[in-house]
């Protein structure tokens, strides 16, 4: 057995203003198997949406697969081609102001050489709308993962609320 | 480094019981892991559980997907007493021996801010109908998660012997 934690903080951001509108986590060590972000925090306007992107890249190089339930039924859809991958709701009603959204984001083999498979968990109930998540994404790129932006999408003049948490984690296999 | 994993309590039935119990929770971690591997005696399948923290009442809502092998739907409840969230272990009419399994991520739980919750379980079952469950759901209550109670929705129902829980810290620095 491999000395050293298997699961492990590597940063962590929490927002103490009403003016970020992206945070970054940088020279991410390649010494993990897998990564996990784990957001928690609300939007600074109504319906915004929380995303990631690696490495800086906003092309048109992210994919994602969609199910979700809305409370009165469930749905599945998928995106192409696009420049982000969701962390929080982007489809049934986006974030609150003033409750927390949650959600996951599991980067299997994010130092290998393949493309990089992540998946994600959205967690958004405020007592009367939300939804509830489950995504597979995709960046089509077999670069090794040293940068996470997590960010709304919504453009810089749109920010997260204050209190928001940003974590990235690495888990070790062995 | 500190452990960032942590294992703060567990139980493992030897007997039947109405109700599994985490207290004095350490408010010192950032999240909530809580895992169990449960089968009830409620009739029929699947098993639904109820989850209050803090003794609360009327602060939980959910909104919850679920499948059964045939049909996938949707549903929430709103200002509930205790949270029920479907389809999350086994119950009297699943095969034999067979217990279910969840995940419950419980993030912020110390904060003073609402508590989002998401949850995942699976009923299986050896026969055309199966269930699980994936939830997102809300304590709306500021004070600090510190007691987490866990039960079968219906009334009189008992979890078995053999049913283990297991409630985890997470510290993200």
């Amino acid at each position: 057995m491999a000395a050293g934690a298997t699961y492990e903080p590597i940063a962590t951001t929490t927002i103490s203003n009403t003016t970020t509108t992206s945070v970054t986590f940088s020279s991410i060590s390649a010494g993990y198997t897998d990564l996990r972000l784990v957001f928690n925090g609300t939007v600074g306007t109504a319906g915004l949406t929380v995303a990631a992107r690696f490495n800086g890249d906003t092309g048109t190089n992210y994919s994602f697969t969609n199910l979700r339930g809305n409370g009165t039924a469930a749905a599945s859809s998928r995106q192409s081609n696009y420049t982000w991958i969701p962390v929080t709701d982007d489809i049934v009603s986006g974030g609150s102001t003033t409750i927390p959204s949650f959600g996951t984001l599991d980067i299997f083999s994010y130092a290998g050489s393949t493309n990089k498979t992540a998946l994600g968990t959205i967690s958004s109930d405020t007592n009367g709308s939300g939804t509830v998540q489950r995504t597979v994404n995709l960046w089509r790129n077999t670069a090794a993962i040293t940068s996470i932006t997590v960010f709304i999408t919504s453009g810089t003049s749109f920010y997260f609320g204050n209190g928001a948490t940003a974590t990235i984690y690495g888990i070790k296999a062995a | 480094m500190a452990n960032t994993y942590t294992l703060i309590s567990s139980n493992v039935l030897t007997g039947s019981a109405a109700s599994v119990t985490f207290s004095s929770i350490p408010s010192t971690y950032t999240d909530l892991v809580l895992r169990y591997s449960g089968r009830t005696d409620r009739t029929g399948i699947p098993g639904y559980l109820k989850m209050t923290f803090n003794g609360t009442s009327s602060v939980y809502s959910d909104t919850g997907l679920n499948g059964n092998g045939a049909t996938a739907s949707s549903n929430r409840n709103t200002a509930l007493a205790d949270f029920q969230i479907y389809y999350m272990h086994d119950s009297d009419g699943a095969t034999a021996s067979t217990f279910g399994s969840a995940e419950i991520y419980i993030p912020n739980y110390a904060g003073s801010s609402y508590k989002p919750v998401s949850a995942f379980g699976v009923g299986e079952n050896n026969a055309t109908t199966a269930y699980i469950g994936t939830d997102a759901s809300l304590f709306s209550a500021t004070a600090a998660i510190t007691s987490i109670a866990l039960a079968e929705v219906q009334a009189g129902r008992l979890w078995l012997a053999g049913s283990s829980f297991y409630l985890y810290g997470i510290k993200n620095a």
